[in-house]
Parts: structure tokens; C-alpha cells; sequence
């Protein structure tokens, strides 16, 4: 059909009407605009220029829902009992309020599940960092003998025995079931997982009411030379997204090395991802053997200057704080729960 | 005078020569006629080749017993007419031979068949039932022998089809646990484990329908049973189990896994047993008749949590190291069965040889108030009544209640007046919240004076349904075992051991006399559970006190 335009004047106004549209379309809460692409709202304190999407997987509400649909799903363990919910619960903060992981049969493993919070800012994934993106990760615990026993040729004929997710996977990778549609949802359901708007957000946007007075003393404390926790937790999302020695579990006969199981390189010995601190207070116990129980055994961990072993970071050393300056400290992490509602 | 002299020496030389002429023959005579027909028989036993070394050869129903030497020689001395004619042979590793012993005094060979070293997937399971009962007819009246219980019917097969074992896969109250439904059939009753897992079968049909089991090991649907899998541990499935080695991880490893079954190749035929005198196609099986044939399935975890523990309480007792295993109480001999497959060619056996397939277990209220021993003395002492009550547990192997969680005793404690008023409780011992909340009458015991024993399982974290859309299972106190699940607490009584409780009451001189009656009943189940399900089961007394304070 042409129509022919009558004068410069028309068009302009035309060319005006379909900007409108476009402009109303991009704004307001997360949906999928005129061009196909999700807009994630991210909470007060979150920089929405660090996020991380790769450009093979980028974000739609139908693969977002069928990622999540998939997150809860048991029956991509071998016997249908355990889901990623079952270790990243989202009651407890992502994780599962254990000291060390529990997958398929009961069986116990070496490190805690860590926190899905804000990992839509990072690439490294696992405490080894061993995998460099979300999708990557997916097909790991699926596979593992410890955590769902699984292989993918079982999960992609068990989804699609039942029934339930062809027409899903049709209309968001064009494809039937696939193992690599399955992490790709899950990892593009996980980056809408983001946790901010919390007291020490609103106090950085100017509301001075929103941190106590100790919580206030602690974040001076955080960020001064003399504790220096910024040193690795920097930026709005408090992590490095780098690999430390903090001396966890190197006390241990045969401890657990870290990174060094994969890189083999001698300073990677006893290092372990930089987690975030936003939500500490729900993913207790802490560290990546779970063996701090409370946020106080951590501030007592780094105030003693962390367990010594060979490879210890040299940013670590004793703090020789009050008991005071420890609580303050302690309030201040407790004001790093985001307060935005995760409508997941 | 010489003639006297050599007379003397004589006549005592020709009596003790004709003493010892006459005692070479007499003697036999007289063993013969003591015991009937003495005879020694020797032989060899053989693969059909080669001698077997170190083999147990018997006389069938007795305990005339050799082994024989690295020659595969046996020597044996026996009675024709007191102990019967079948000789047989076992060793490890062959079926059971035997052989008719027709002559005196003859060499015989026992030939043994070698078993198959591994077990065939594709055998099909031998149904129990007879014949007549499955309404085959024809087979009956042809006296075709097909099932087992074409032969073992009147004794064996009897006591089994009403005990727990024949029942494991279709219990009424298993399958409401299962699926969770109701007792009358309704969807949706928690406890159900299909409602917590909806996409999961679980590994119950490991030890409730084993006979299915063996098809998948992750799990069967307790749902599509087939034939004789319905029929939960049946004869053909334990016979066919020729040893059990437990695996380390019991929440990954359970039932069937932990068993070395042997099912036959095509065309052949083999029942494990305790006896190594019923020859082929039997095979005797040591492991048959100790306690850790029954390990595989009354013990086990769940997410790396000890839930069935009755072995290994067994284990720990004083019963154990005194060999007194599981089947010597829940397989007793009745005393007064004396041939298992009468008229079908079973022989005559001392009675005290045949195990009962009862299986006595907690369906058996005669049995379980059997395993304990209540006392209760009650003190008064001023103003108040100071009530002690020792429960021991005297009979049983392993603790009182055991096995499955959601078994529990309740000790209810009431002291009254001659009119009938309760006295005033100012203990602190009262029965929880799993003894039930409500009316009392109804069997709700909530609060009221007394202990309740059981091993309490809680829940570790919510856990999230597999659904679209994200929800969390319903809270169930106490939890059930397929959840992710921390042991709250455990106050069962061990063998042999006493619990020790006290309760104390406000008494006044006019309340007197007092009647205190102290009373121990079992529940299959915690009472907020059957009310869930609205399964009406009876309280099964225990023990029973009844005193009066005067």
C-alpha cells in the first residue's frame, strides 16, 4: 500500500507519532519493547551500565519466564526430587542456610551454594571462577553426581516427555528442547534476580535518616585505610568480582585450594571469588565452607587478620578494632538487604 | 594229678576263647538290635568331574553332618529306619545335591550343579498364590505344579499374604502417603510424597515392591504395578536373593541395592533357602538366616539422615553379639509345624527348624506388648503425689517403637478421685503436639500428663514445589521422611534399656483414695497425621498400670 506524502510537514509529524510510540513503549516497568528487547528496572543503588548480557542470550519475558519455569523445576534432577531451588532457595537469600551444599540423595559437598543476588553485574561464575558467564554455569550442577545426577540427553527427554515445554522453547529459541536453550533461560531468569534500594542505598541518595548512627560509624569504618574492607569489596555491588586468600579452610588437612584446582598456577592457591555483601543477613552461614556462622564471626575472622597460610592476601592483616567498632561494622552490613520487591 | 592241672588251664583258656568267638558276632548283634540298622555309608562329592573339597554332606532332616576332606570324601554313620534315606550335599557356589540312599554299605557320589554366577534380568517372577486361588482350574485339577503355593499353600504361603511384607506395595495407608490422598481417596491430603516431588516416583518401590524395582532403581511408580510386583516382598523375590552386601551411602544406596540377586537363566530354576538338604533346585544360602538379610530394607537415610534404623539398633545391642538375630523372634518357629510342603514331597522336620512367615511385626498387638514392661509407684509427700513410671524395653531387638518414624508410643498418666475428678497436674512432662490436639475422647492427648517416644523429624528449609509458578510446600509437623530433614529429636527406648519418668501431682488428704492408672499405648502413626488422612486406626495397649494411693 503507498500512500504518498503529501508534504515534509506530514511526514515529520508521522516520523514524531512513531517516536512517541517508541519512547512510551521503552518506558515504565520491565516488558519487552516494539523492538523485542527487555528492559530490566533495576533498584535504587545498582548501576545499570555494569550489567553484564551476552549478546547471544539477550533478555525477553518469555525466555525469562521459562527460566524460572525451569529454576523450580525438579524433574531436571535424575530422580525429580532437586531443583536449583532446592540449594538457591529464595527464602533464604539464594542459598540454602547450609554450611555446605546438599544435592540429590542427601549427599554433601565441600563448598556452600552461593547467592544468585546481582549476578547480573558479573561473569565469573562457581567460587573458582572456573566458567566466565551464567550460561555457562546452568549444565554444571545438572551434570554433577553430588547435586542433580543428571545428563543432558536425559533432561532434554524428560522435558519433553512432558509435555509441557515444547511450545515454550518453540516460541523463544525457535528450537524443541535443548540443554543449551535450558541454561540460557535459567541464566536469563537469573540476571532479573538483582537485590538493592537497601537503607545504605537510600542513605547514598541522600536520605541521612536511612542508616543508625553505627551503622553510619561502620561504613566509615569500611571505607577507611585503616580497615579497608573496599580494598576487595568496592563498588555499588561491593565485590571485586577478583579471587582472594583470605585464609579460609587453609587450616584444614588437605584444604580446599580454590582456584588453583583450575588454573594450576601456585598464587591462585586457597583463592575464592569475592561475594557480594548486599543480603548478608540472609545467606548465612558465610564464607565458601559455610564455617563463619554469623556476621560477627566474620568480623572477628578479618579483625584477627583471617587464618595465615602461605598464599595469605597481603591486604589482609589484624584490625585490632574495639568491640564497638566490630558492631558498627556489623550494623552496616545488615543495612546492605535490599528492600526491592523481587517479584519473581 | 596232671590231668587236673592242665584241666584248669584249660577250661578258662576255652571259655575266654569262646567268650571272644562268640562276642565277634554277638556284638554286631547287639548294636544292631539297639539301634535298629546302623549303617555307615561313604562317598564322594563331585562336580560330575572333579571331587569337592570342603562340602557339607547330611543326612536330609537331621543333623548327621559331614564335610568333606580335600578328596571330596565324607563318611557318615546314620539310622535307615529312624533318620530316612535322603543324602544330601551343599558348597558354595553349586545348587543342593542329594541322592537315595538305596543300599548297606555302598559308595555313593553326590553330584552337584553348579549355580549361575550371574542374574538374569529377564526371569519372570513366580506367583505365590496356588493355583486354585488364581483360578486356574485346569492346572489345579491336573495337580500342576506352577506357583508356590501349589505346594507350600496350608503352611507357608498362609502366614504370609496377611503379613506386612505381602502387603508393602498396596497398604492402603503406604499408598495414601505415597500420592497424598485421604482415606477416602481425596487429592491433596499432605503427607503425600507425590505432592511434594509431583515429578518424581522415589525410590520406595526399592523395598516396597522390589519385585519392580528391579526394573528401574531410580524409581518405579508405586502406581503401575504389574502382577506379582503388586504382590510387595513375595517368596520368589527373597529367594531369589542369594546374599546382601550393605553399600556405604544408604541414602543414595537402599533396598534392592544393597542385594545379590540371582535370578536363573532361561530353563532353570533356583530357590535360595536356609536348608542345605532340599536338593536341587534349591541352593542353600547362609545369609538367609542372619540379620543383615533384612538390613537392605529396615535400614536406610534420606538426604543423608538415618531414617530406618532397626538394624543397626540391633546392631548395638546386647542381642547381637549373642547372635540372636531378626528371624530367630520374627520368624520363631511355631513349635508344631513339622513339614512345609505336606503331600508335594516336603519331608518331616523337627518343628523347631522351620521359621514362621508370619513376620510378626507391628500389627501384632500380642507381639509388641510382648517386647515391654511397665512399672509404675506412686509417693505421696505433703501435698503432692509424686507418680514414677520405668518402662523398660525387655524383649525386643532393637528400639521400642523402631523402623518407620511416624511410629510412636504415648504414655498417658491420669490420677483420679474416687468421684472421679482428675487430680491437678503440676509436672512438666505432657504428652506434645503429635499425640494430637482436640477431644481426648477422640484418642487427642495434646498436654495432658505423660511422655510420648518417638524419633521427630523437622524440616531443614522450605521447599520450593516444582511449579510455574514459585510456591512453597505446606509446613508438616512432624515432617515426613522425604523432605530435607534434620532428626529434632529421638527418645525411643533401646534393648534391654529403662526410661525413667516423673509426674507429679497437687493431691489433698480428701481426695483420697486416688486412682492412678498409667497406661502405654502404640500408634502406627502420629495422631495429627491419621486425622490428616482420616485413617481410623486402633491404639494398641502397650502396658497397663492401675494403682490405688491411699
Amino acid at each position: 500500500m503507498t500512500t504518498p506524502i503529501q508534504s515534509t510537514t506530514q511526514s515529520l509529524q508521522f516520523i514524531l507519532l512513531l517516536s512517541v510510540l517508541f519512547l512510551m513503549a521503552g518506558c515504565g516497568e520491565n516488558h519487552t519493547s516494539q523492538s523485542g528487547k527487555y528492559s530490566l528496572t533495576l533498584p535504587l543503588g545498582l548501576d545499570s551500565t555494569a550489567q553484564y548480557i551476552p549478546a547471544d542470550n539477550p533478555m525477553t519475558a518469555a525466555k525469562i519466564e521459562l527460566g524460572r519455569k525451569l529454576f523450580f523445576d525438579a524433574r531436571l534432577s535424575l530422580d525429580g526430587t532437586v531443583s536449583c531451588a532446592t540449594c538457591h532457595n529464595p527464602s533464604l537469600g539464594f542459598s540454602d542456610g547450609r554450611a555446605r551444599a546438599m544435592g540429590i540423595y542427601g549427599q554433601e559437598f565441600k563448598r556452600s551454594a552461593p547467592t544468585l543476588i546481582n549476578r547480573l553485574f558479573s561473569k565469573d561464575q562457581f567460587w573458582d571462577g572456573r566458567v566466565k558467564s551464567l550460561e555457562e554455569q546452568a549444565p554444571q550442577p545438572i551434570q554433577n553426581e553430588l547435586e542433580m545426577r543428571n545428563t543432558p540427553e536425559n533432561v532434554e527427554r524428560t522435558l519433553k516427555a512432558s509435555g509441557e515445554y515444547q511450545e515454550d522453547f518453540q516460541q523463544v529459541f525457535g528450537t524443541d528442547v535443548s540443554m543449551d536453550g535450558i541454561a540460557k533461560a535459567i541464566a536469563a531468569f537469573e540476571r532479573t534476580l538483582v537485590s538493592g534500594n537497601s537503607p545504605y542505598d537510600k542513605f547514598k541518595a541522600g536520605e541521612t535518616t536511612a542508616l543508625t548512627e553505627s551503622a553510619r560509624r561502620g561504613l566509615t569504618l569500611f571505607e577507611s585505610d585503616r580497615v579497608n574492607c573496599v580494598k576487595c569489596h568496592t563498588g555499588f555491588n561491593f565485590t571485586d568480582e577478583k579471587f582472594h586468600n583470605n585464609g579460609t579452610g587453609q587450616d584444614q588437612p588437605q584444604p580446599d585450594l580454590g582456584r588453583f584446582e583450575q588454573t594450576k598456577n601456585d598464587s591462585d592457591r586457597g583463592v575464592f571469588k569475592t561475594p557480594t555483601l548486599r543480603d548478608m543477613s540472609r545467606t548465612a552461614p558465610y564464607m565458601h565452607d559455610g564455617s563463619l556462622r554469623t556476621l560477627m564471626d566474620v568480623i572477628n575472622f578479618y579483625n584477627k587478620g583471617g587464618i595465615p597460610n602461605q598464599h595469605l592476601s597481603k591486604h589482609m592483616r589484624p584490625l585490632n578494632l574495639t568491640e564497638e567498632q566490630r558492631t558498627d561494622l556489623v550494623a552496616f552490613l545488615r543495612a546492605l538487604s535490599g528492600t526491592n520487591t523481587l517479584d519473581f | 594229678m596232671r590231668q587236673k592241672t592242665l584241666l584248669v588251664v584249660l577250661i578258662p583258656m576255652f571259655s575266654v576263647g569262646l567268650i571272644i568267638f562268640a562276642s565277634l558276632f554277638t556284638l554286631e548283634e547287639l548294636n544292631a538290635s539297639e539301634s535298629g540298622d546302623a549303617t555307615v555309608v561313604i562317598g564322594t562329592v563331585t562336580d560330575g568331574k572333579n571331587p569337592l573339597a570342603h562340602a557339607v554332606v547330611k543326612i536330609a532332616t537331621t543333623t548327621i553332618t559331614d564335610t568333606t576332606d580335600e578328596h571330596g570324601r565324607f563318611r557318615l554313620a546314620y539310622n535307615k529306619n529312624a533318620n530316612g534315606t535322603l543324602l544330601t550335599a551343599w558348597k558354595e557356589g553349586y545348587y543342593n545335591g542329594g541322592v537315595e540312599i538305596k543300599e548297606k554299605n555302598v559308595e555313593l557320589e553326590i553330584v552337584l550343579t553348579l549355580l549361575s554366577d550371574k542374574d538374569n534380568p529377564n526371569y519372570q517372577w513366580v506367583d505365590p498364590a496356588p493355583s486354585f486361588v488364581l483360578k486356574r482350574y485346569a492346572l489345579a485339577l491336573l495337580n500342576k505344579v506352577s506357583n508356590c503355593g501349589d505346594c507350600h499353600a496350608s503352611i507357608i504361603y498362609e502366614q504370609w499374604r496377611n503379613n506386612g511384607h505381602a502387603q508393602s506395595a498396596t497398604n492402603p495407608r503406604f499408598m495414601d502417603l505415597y500420592n497424598g490422598t485421604d482415606v477416602d481417596g481425596n487429592a491433596g491430603m499432605h503427607p503425600g510424597f507425590r505432592l511434594d516431588y509431583p515429578h518424581s516416583n522415589g525410590n520406595c518401590s526399592n523395598c516396597h515392591a522390589p519385585a519392580a524395582a528391579v526394573r528401574n532403581m531410580i524409581g518405579v511408580d508405586m502406581n503401575k504395578l504389574e502382577g506379582v510386583e503388586k504382590l510387595g516382598v513375595s517368596c520368589d523375590f527373597c529367594h531369589k536373593v542369594k546374599d546382601v552386601h550393605l553399600r556405604e551411602n544408604m541414602s543414595i544406596n537402599s533396598g534392592i541395592m544393597h542385594m545379590d540377586l540371582r535370578r536363573p537363566p532361561e530353563n532353570h530354576q533356583v530357590f535360595f533357602g536356609p536348608y542345605t538338604d532340599v536338593p536341587h533346585p534349591d541352593a542353600f544360602a547362609p545369609t538367609i538366616s542372619k540379620s543383615l538379610y533384612c538390613a537392605p530394607c529396615h535400614q536406610g537415610s534420606f538426604w543423608g539422615v538415618p531414617i530406618y534404623e532397626s538394624y543397626s539398633e540391633w546392631l548395638a545391642s546386647p542381642y547381637a553379639a549373642k547372635g540372636i538375630t531378626c528371624q530367630n523372634c520374627h520368624m520363631h518357629p511355631d513349635s508344631v509345624t513339622t513339614n512345609f510342603a505336606p503331600g508335594r514331597g516336603g519331608l518331616e522336620r523337627d518343628p523347631k527348624t522351620i521359621p514362621s512367615h508370619f513376620d510378626f511385626g507391628s500389627r501384632d498387638s500380642a507381639f509388641l506388648a510382648s517386647s515391654v514392661k511397665m512399672e509404675t509407684i506412686g509417693k505421696t509427700d505433703d501435698d503432692s503425689l509424686r507418680v514414677n513410671v520405668a518402662i523398660t524395653n525387655t524383649t525386643a531387638g532393637h528400639h521400642v517403637p523402631t523402623d518407620q518414624p511416624m511410629r510412636n508410643l504415648i504414655l498417658l498418666v491420669r490420677a483420679t478421685t474416687a468421684q472421679g475428678k482428675e487430680l491437678v497436674y503440676s509436672g512438666e512432662n505432657t504428652i506434645p503436639y503429635w499425640g494430637g490436639s482436640g477431644d481426648p475422647a477422640d484418642g487427642n492427648y495434646e498436654g495432658l500428663p505423660g511422655k510420648g517416644f518417638a524419633k521427630i523429624l523437622f524440616e531443614r528449609n522450605p521447599q520450593y514445589v516444582s511449579s510455574s509458578k514459585s510456591e512453597l510446600q505446606t509446613q508438616i509437623s512432624p515432617s515426613p521422611q522425604w523432605r530435607i530433614i534434620n532428626i529434632q529429636s529421638d527418645n525411643r527406648i533401646p534393648a534391654l534399656a529403662t526410661d525413667h519418668s516423673v509426674y507429679n501431682f497437687h493431691i489433698r488428704t480428701e481426695d483420697l483414695p486416688v486412682t492412678l492408672q498409667t497406661e502405654l499405648i502404640y500408634r502406627r502413626t502420629f495422631k495429627n497425621w491419621a486425622t490428616m488422612k482420616k485413617w481410623n486406626l486402633k491404639d494398641i495397649v502397650l502396658a497397663k498400670n492401675i494403682t490405688t494411693i491411699r
